[in-house]
């Protein structure tokens, strides 16, 4: 049996109980704040689909189907079909991935193994910059140079498809470039030490060893990056021209979930309010996908 | 289940307060903004440079009022004067019968006559005017080339406005007699934007309110052989015009009546003629007063 008669060891121990309970307050106030943030994303999906999910009933599939999207105040006197729309998001946000992944995972390489540290000082801060430029800013410098470019090279309205991939490529790269920098800096050095001594040459060595072992970080990049493209509501607003048909060539005007969406939220009441929505629902299916996705994909690790 | 009861009250407690927080009662909007110093429109964006303008000489006038104009289209301004929000909503078509069934207190003051300008862009020297019928077909889509009416050979590039505008509504109505607007053409969201893509492709036909600024970046149609001059307007014989509206919800009191007043005595006249628009005392037959009517039906 241990008798404390010390008054030192008293003490201590009165100090020991105040900071426990001290740190359990620190402990239950951080646990608040970690479950406001997911209850805000809770009641953003909860009252969404509860808008959505009963008009989605009403119409059924035709909603996912129809062509014509003509909407009104009431359910019987429109025609509610985003086929095109759908397809516009879709077709728009595969382009911009196209275009700014390869770009995206280039600079990252480029960035992570071969810039000298010059140029390495000089590149970071600009990428971040492009990250931080809000997304209206680049939606109106489309469309004072990118679409009156592309009206007079190619003819058309301008506001188009091709548009909307080449700003959506420029606005995804900072998601792709510094998740993929990230990524193939944190492979082991023993990879690349030992491709190097095996005689591989850096191209070798980057091609085969680094970027196939920070694969799962450069897949998530994408994805994520694929997230904000699809996402992305201000810019393509302004130069997509929010013509409700399927695009006929990359050079057509171009309708999208997020676009149609602010374009008509400001009146639109009954009815059609429900079936914006309903858009809302199809888009957050859309990237509930994407982000499960690169959860999945970002948790693999690669062993040789 | 003695981890778990902590998180649980806390998840109730953080649910009560986010729930407690969003239950706020929506008619203290108009009761309480028409007793403070501010006046707030909204709407119709055809309407909105007027306003601005009215509102800046209001405020020279009377000191200590603030007027706030905000734009969102015809449709949102009708919205926003019956729920509350904006006190005079600015509208450039009719209230609706919708809209009406939905606010049924709803009050139309016509403020002036706006013309609805057909804009071409300045390089389209061919196409000086066009007939309503070639109008129409225009943008039901049955024509597409600009050979078609008179002028050069390539595609008509059509620009719309969004569905919530009143000036689209007024083309609507009027051009297209009701009935609809082909897919081809691309969409934008207010009279700047329309105005700006058509001054910048030679192809493009868009349709702008008057006062909109007819100024040397486009170039506006003559329809059946009649130019949106201002006396054109007012004496009728160019048809594609409309009333542009104060809307309230129930009659206008203290501050918002006040502006309407001045709206529409002869200062406020002159100013939105000062802006392009046609005044009501030019209107011949039009008898003017300062009470409001309520607006029925879509003409």
């Amino acid at each position: 049996m241990v008798v404390i008669t010390s008054n030192i060891e008293v003490g201590k121990l009165r100090r020991t109980r105040t900071r426990v309970v001290g740190e359990r307050f620190i402990q239950w106030v951080l646990l608040v704040c970690a479950i406001s943030s997911i209850f805000a994303i809770f009641l953003i999906i909860v009252f969404v689909f509860s808008q959505g999910v009963p008009f989605l009933a009403e119409t059924g599939l035709s909603f996912l189907t129809g062509s014509v999207w003509l909407p009104a105040d009431s359910l019987a006197a429109g025609t509610w079909g985003i086929f095109p729309i759908i397809v516009g998001s879709l077709i728009v946000t595969v382009g911009a991935v196209a275009i700014g992944a390869p770009l995206g995972i280039a600079c990252a390489v480029f960035l992570a193994e071969i810039a000298p540290p010059a140029v390495r000082r000089a590149l970071i801060p600009s990428v971040n910059a492009l990250a931080g430029v809000p997304s209206v800013v680049y939606g109106f410098f489309a469309l004072l140079v990118i679409v009156p470019w592309i009206r007079g090279q190619f003819g058309g309205f301008g506001t188009s498809v091709l548009a909307c991939w080449i700003i959506l490529a420029i606005m995804i790269l900072p998601t792709i470039i510094s998740i993929s920098t990230d990524s193939v800096r944190a492979v082991p050095r023993e990879f690349k030490e030992g491709s190097l001594a095996m005689g591989a040459t850096r191209w070798q060595t980057i091609r085969n060893v680094l970027i196939p072992a920070a694969s799962s970080g450069i897949i998530a990049s994408v994805i994520l990056g694929m997230g904000r493209a699809i996402g992305e509501t201000m810019a393509v607003l302004l130069v997509a021209g929010n013509s409700v048909t399927i695009p006929g060539s990359i050079f057509a005007p171009v309708s999208t979930l997020t676009a149609q969406i602010a374009l008509e939220m400001n009146y639109a009441t009954g009815a059609h309010q429900q079936a914006l929505f309903a858009m809302g629902v199809v888009l957050f299916v859309f990237i509930l996908i994407l982000t499960g996705l690169a959860n999945l994909v970002s948790r693999r690790r690669v062993t040789f | 289940m003695k981890k778990i009861f902590p998180i649980v009250l806390i998840s109730l407690l953080v649910a009560a307060a986010v729930f407690g927080a969003g239950c706020t009662s929506s008619t203290n909007n108009s009761s309480s903004s028409s007793s403070s110093s501010t006046v707030s429109l909204a709407g119709s964006t055809t309407v909105q440079p007027d306003a601005q303008a009215l509102a800046a000489a209001y405020m020279a006038n009377n000191s200590g009022v603030t007027v706030n104009v905000a734009g969102g289209g015809t449709a949102a301004g009708i919205t926003a004067a019956g729920t509350g929000t904006a006190q005079i909503g600015m509208a450039s078509a009719n209230v609706t019968a919708s809209e009406l069934a939905q606010y049924p207190n709803l009050q139309s003051i016509p403020i002036c006559v706006d013309g609805i300008a057909i804009i071409v862009n300045p390089q389209n020297t061919a196409v000086t005017g066009l007939t309503m019928n070639q109008l129409m077909n225009i943008y039901t889509g049955n024509y597409s080339n600009w050979s078609q009416v008179g002028g050069s050979n390539a595609k008509i590039d059509v620009v719309n406005r969004e569905q919530g505008s009143g000036t689209r509504s007024g083309i609507q109505s009027i051009v297209l007699k009701n009935g609809n607007f082909s897919t081809g053409g691309i969409t934008q969201s207010s009279e700047g934007a329309v105005k700006s893509y058509v001054a910048g492709d030679a192809n493009a036909i868009g349709y702008i309110g008057v006062s909109g600024g007819i100024d040397s970046s486009i170039k506006a149609l003559s329809i059946n052989g009649v130019a949106p001059t201002y006396g054109n307007i007012a004496n009728g014989t160019y048809v594609i015009q409309r009333y542009l509206l104060f809307v309230t919800n129930g009659p206008a009191t203290g501050l918002a009546q006040s502006f309407i007043n001045y709206t529409l005595s002869p200062a406020g006249q002159a100013i939105l003629k000062s802006q392009g628009e046609v005044s009501l005392n030019d209107v011949p037959g039009y008898v003017s007063s300062t009470t409001a009517t309520t607006a029925a039906t879509a003409t």
